[in-house]
C-alpha cells in the first residue's frame, strides 16, 4: 500500500530530469499520456515505453517507480484478468499495457517534481491559488495520515481485539478505526485555517508568489518535441 | 524468578528511519513504577511498543509473562500489557465514554455481568463515572486522558504502559493523574511511564531507566540516578529548577538531600530555627 | 503607549451553556512582556483569539466589550488584516505548518502580505538567522522534531515583522529543552528588539523572570494582575490549577512558616542567594 505514495513522492535528487520546469514536463506528461490513451497500437506503444526509460534513469527513480509497480502488482492482474474477460487476450494485454503505462508516466512526474515547484507552475497557469493550495496541502497530508492510520491501527490492536477472519468483521472494524482519524483530520483542518488567518492569508487579493520557475532551452526543446512526435503519431 | 517483562540484546530500527535500538537490555518485575526518559529520538517509544508486541525485534528477543512477543499477538499480549498512547484521540472510537471503556472487553470472554462490574470499576476509579453518557470528545484533554487509561485499565493488565501523558496536561490536571497513577501502583500493577517531564517522573517512580541514541545509559533507583548530574545532560534531559538548586546548595556544602519542595522547606526551617505552620 | 486594550470583554462560544469569558479588562504597554496563565478551560486561547480578531470574526458567537489592537477595533477589521501587525503562534506545531519546506512556510505570511519577491527573500534570511534556524531552512516541516517544528512555526509568524507576537501554549506540547530555548529567545525578542510578547502558558518556571507581568485568568475572568513577585506571593495559587514554580513555592512555605525573607526568587541563581541568607 504504501509504495503507492512512494511512486508520488518527489525525491530529493539532482538530475537533469529534476532541473526541468514543471512546465515542460507538464507538457510533456500531457503529451505521452494522450499517445498512451489515443492508440491501440503495440508499436507506438512499446516505442513510448521505450522513450520512457531514459527518463527513468536520468532521473534516479528506477527502484522507486518499481517498487510502486510492484505494490500494484496485486490490482494490476486483477485488472488484466477482467481486461481479458471483456476485450480479449490481445486487447486485454495492450490495455493494460496503457494503464501501466500511464501510471509510470504520472510517477515520473512526481517522483522528479517537487510539489511546490507543481503548485508555482499551475499558478502561472493563472489557476486560482486557492485550488492549487487545496491540492498541494492535500498531497503533503499523505504521509502525515499514513502515519496516523498506522497509529490508530496500533491502539486498535492495543485494545485486545484479533482482526477478525471474515471480511464483514474486518470492515466493521475498519469502519470503527475511520472514527479517530476523522476527528483528528477535522480538528486539524480547524487548527490550520485559524493559523492561515494568523498568517493573513486572504489579506488582499493579489498574493506573491516566491517561488520562481525559468525555462531553459532543455524545456523547450523537450516540449518542442514532445508536440511534435504527438501530433505527428496521431495524425498518421 | 524470572521478571515480568524481560528484554534482551533488543535490536530494532523502522525501515528508512534512524531511530532505532542497539542493544537493550532490561527487566521489569511485577508492581514496580519505572520511568523511562530520554530525549526525542532516545528510542523511549520505539523500546515500550515492544512490551505489547506492536513492534517486534529485529533481533534479540522480549518475552512478557512467559510469552515471546514475536509469536503473541497484540491483541493478546494487550490482555498483560495496557498501552495509553500519547495522544489520546487516536484511540478513542466511540460514541460515549462507557462503549469505550467496553470496547477492550470484546476481546475477552467475560459474562455480561462481569463486564459491566468491570466497567463500573474502572469509571469510578478514574473519576470519570459522570461522564458515561459523554461523548469523549466534549470532554477536557485532562479528562480524555482518563477515559483512555479506564479503558485500557478495564482489562486487568498487569502492566501499564504511558507514552508521555503528562503531554498538554495542567498543574492540577497532573495532579489528578499522579493520584490516579499511584493509586494503580498500590493494587499492585507495574507502570511504566514514558516521558521527558522530570518532575513527574521523579515525584512518582521508584526506578529511573535513561536512554540515549537506543541504548540504556541508567537504570536504578531513582535516589541514585537524582545524584549523577552528568546523566541528564547526557540523556538530553532538562534538570528541573528546584534540582538545580538543590544540587547547587549541596556543592556549598549546605546538607540536603531530600530534592523536593517538603524536604527542603524543613531543612531550611530548621536552619532558621523556626516551626513550619501547616 | 498601549499596544493592546481590553475593555469589559465577554464571550459566548456558539451553542455553548456558559461564558468563555467575563468582562475582562486588560491593557498591555508597548514593549512588555505578558504571561497569561490559568488551568486549562480558563480563557487563555479564548482571550488569544480575541486579539487576533479570529474571535468574533473566525468562530461567531456572542461578544460584548472591545478589543482595540494598535489603536484597531477588532470587530470591525478581518484577522487577516490585524495580521499584518499582529502575529499568533499556537499551541500544537505541526497542524499550524503547512508548506513542504521551512523556507516555503516562512515565505507564506509575506506572499499573502503581498510583498516584493526581494523583500520576502530578506525576511527569511533575516528570520531564519534569528530564530537560529538556519540549518533547517531546506528540511520538510513534517519531518522535523516538535521542538523544531514550533521554532519555525514562530519564525514563520516573525517573517511578517508583527509588533506584537502572541503565543497560546507554545511549549505544552515540546520538549523540555526546546521549551526552554523557545522561551530564552522570548525574552530576547522582547528585551533586544521590543517585541510585545504576549504569552500563555501553564509552566511558569523559566517565564518568571522575563514577565513584566503576569495576568492569572481563572473561569474566564481575570483573577490577579500584576508583576510576578507581587502575583506569586503566596501559594494560594496553585489550588486553583496555577504551576507557581517549585522555587517559589519553597520560599513561600518558608515565609508562611516565619522566616524572614525580603526577595522572591524568579531564578535559580536568586533562590540560591536566598536560601544562602537563611542557612
Amino acid at each position: 500500500m504504501s509504495g503507492i505514495f512512494q511512486a508520488l513522492q518527489w525525491v530529493k535528487e539532482d538530475t537533469p530530469i529534476h532541473r526541468l520546469d514543471p512546465r515542460s514536463k507538464m507538457v510533456w506528461s500531457i503529451c505521452v499520456l494522450l499517445m498512451v490513451i489515443l492508440t491501440w497500437d503495440p508499436f507506438i506503444l512499446a516505442l513510448v515505453t521505450l522513450s520512457l526509460i531514459p527518463f527513468v534513469f536520468l532521473g534516479k527513480a528506477t527502484s522507486r517507480l518499481f517498487q510502486a509497480l510492484k505494490s500494484m502488482l496485486f490490482f494490476v492482474i486483477i485488472l488484466f484478468a477482467l481486461e481479458v474477460l471483456y476485450f480479449g487476450w490481445y486487447f486485454g494485454f495492450i490495455a493494460t499495457m496503457k494503464f501501466v503505462l500511464a501510471t509510470s508516466i504520472f510517477s515520473i512526474f512526481f517522483l522528479t517534481t517537487h510539489i511546490d515547484d507543481f503548485a508555482a507552475a499551475l499558478n502561472s497557469l493563472r489557476i486560482p491559488f486557492e485550488f492549487t493550495f487545496v491540492l498541494v496541502t492535500s498531497a503533503k497530508y499523505i504521509p502525515i495520515l499514513f502515519w496516523e492510520i498506522q497509529d490508530i491501527t496500533d491502539a486498535y490492536k492495543a485494545r485486545g481485539i484479533e482482526l477478525e477472519k471474515s471480511v464483514w468483521k474486518r470492515i466493521r472494524s475498519y469502519a470503527t478505526m475511520l472514527v479517530p482519524l476523522i476527528i483528528v483530520t477535522t480538528r486539524r483542518a480547524l487548527t490550520m485555517a485559524e493559523a492561515m488567518e494568523a498568517r493573513a492569508f486572504g489579506y488582499q487579493r493579489k498574493r506573491t508568489t516566491y517561488r520562481q520557475l525559468h525555462m531553459h532551452l532543455p524545456d523547450y526543446a523537450l516540449m518542442i518535441v514532445s508536440v511534435a512526435l504527438t501530433t505527428g503519431i496521431i495524425l498518421l | 524468578m524470572s521478571s515480568f517483562i524481560t528484554v534482551h540484546d533488543l535490536h530494532f530500527a523502522y525501515p528508512n528511519y534512524v531511530t532505532a535500538l542497539r542493544g537493550v537490555n532490561l527487566k521489569i518485575d511485577k508492581g514496580e513504577f519505572v520511568a523511562i526518559m530520554g530525549e526525542n529520538g532516545a528510542g523511549k517509544t520505539t523500546l515500550v511498543k515492544h512490551f505489547n508486541g506492536l513492534l517486534k525485534p529485529k533481533s534479540g528477543y522480549v518475552k512478557v509473562d512467559g510469552l515471546d512477543t514475536k509469536d503473541t499477538t497484540v491483541a493478546e499480549l494487550s490482555k498483560r500489557v495496557g498501552y495509553v498512547f500519547q495522544n489520546p484521540l487516536y484511540q478513542l472510537f466511540s460514541e460515549t465514554v462507557e462503549k469505550e471503556i467496553a470496547l477492550g472487553l470484546s476481546g475477552m470472554n467475560l459474562s455480561e455481568s462481569e463486564k459491566a462490574r468491570r466497567i463500573d470499576e474502572v469509571l469510578i476509579e478514574l473519576g470519570v463515572e459522570k461522564f458515561r453518557n459523554r461523548h469523549p470528545l466534549m470532554l477536557s484533554e485532562g479528562e480524555r486522558r482518563r477515559v483512555a487509561i479506564a479503558s485500557v485499565l478495564v482489562m486487568n493488565p498487569e502492566v501499564i504502559v504511558l507514552d508521555e501523558p503528562t503531554l498538554a496536561l495542567d498543574f492540577l490536571e497532573k495532579k489528578r493523574l499522579s493520584g490516579v497513577l499511584t493509586r494503580l501502583h498500590k493494587e499492585g500493577r507495574a507502570i511504566i511511564l514514558v516521558t521527558h517531564d522530570v518532575e513527574f517522573a521523579f515525584d512518582l517512580s521508584e526506578r529511573i531507566v535513561t536512554m540515549s541514541n537506543g541504548k540504556i545509559l541508567a537504570d536504578g533507583p531513582k535516589e541514585k540516578v537524582i545524584n549523577d548530574k552528568m546523566l541528564f545532560s547526557a540523556a538530553g534531559l532538562v534538570e528541573p529548577q528546584l534540582f538545580q538548586l538543590a544540587r547547587n546548595l549541596q556543592a556549598m556544602g549546605v546538607n540536603v538531600s531530600d530534592f523536593s519542595v517538603e524536604g527542603l522547606s524543613t531543612k531550611f526551617i530548621e536552619y532558621s530555627g523556626k516551626v513550619e505552620r501547616k | 503607549m498601549s499596544v493592546l486594550s481590553i475593555e469589559n470583554l465577554s464571550y459566548r462560544y456558539p451553542n455553548a451553556e456558559m461564558q468563555a469569558l467575563n468582562n475582562v479588562s486588560l491593557n498591555v504597554e508597548k514593549g512588555e512582556f505578558v504571561v497569561l496563565c490559568g488551568p486549562t478551560g480558563a480563557g487563555k486561547t479564548t482571550l488569544c483569539r480575541c486579539m487576533l480578531g479570529l474571535i468574533p470574526h473566525f468562530f461567531g458567537g456572542e461578544m460584548s466589550g472591545n478589543v482595540l489592537v494598535l489603536g484597531i477595533d477588532t470587530r470591525y477589521t478581518k484577522p487577516s488584516r490585524l495580521a499584518a501587525k499582529v502575529g499568533l503562534v499556537f499551541q500544537n506545531p505541526e497542524d499550524q505548518l503547512i508548506a513542504m519546506s521551512v523556507e516555503e512556510e516562512l515565505a507564506f505570511g509575506p506572499e499573502n502580505l503581498g510583498l516584493s519577491r526581494d523583500e520576502i527573500k530578506k525576511r527569511i534570511e533575516e528570520t531564519l538567522s534569528l530564530v537560529n534556524i538556519r540549518e533547517l531552512k531546506d528540511r520538510a516541516p513534517s519531518e522535523l522534531s516538535s521542538g523544531q517544528q514550533q521554532k519555525v512555526a514562530i519564525a514563520a509568524v516573525l517573517a511578517m515583522n508583527p509588533e506584537i507576537l502572541i503565543l497560546d501554549e507554545p511549549t505544552s506540547m515540546i520538549d523540555p529543552r526546546s521549551a526552554i530555548e523557545i522561551t530564552q529567545f522570548l525574552k530576547k525578542l522582547n528585551k533586544e528588539r521590543g517585541v510585545t510578547v504576549i504569552v500563555a502558558e501553564h509552566r511558569l518556571d523559566n517565564l518568571v523572570s522575563s514577565a513584566d507581568k503576569i495576568v492569572v485568568i481563572h473561569n474566564g475572568r481575570v483573577l490577579r494582575i500584576g508583576p510576578p513577585k507581587e502575583v506569586l506571593a503566596s501559594n494560594d495559587l496553585l489550588e486553583i490549577g496555577v504551576a507557581v514554580p517549585r522555587i517559589i513555592q519553597l520560599v513561600n512555605r518558608l515565609k508562611k512558616a516565619g522566616v524572614k525573607i525580603d526577595n522572591l526568587p524568579l531564578t535559580v541563581e536568586e533562590a540560591i542567594s536566598v536560601l544562602r541568607g537563611i542557612s
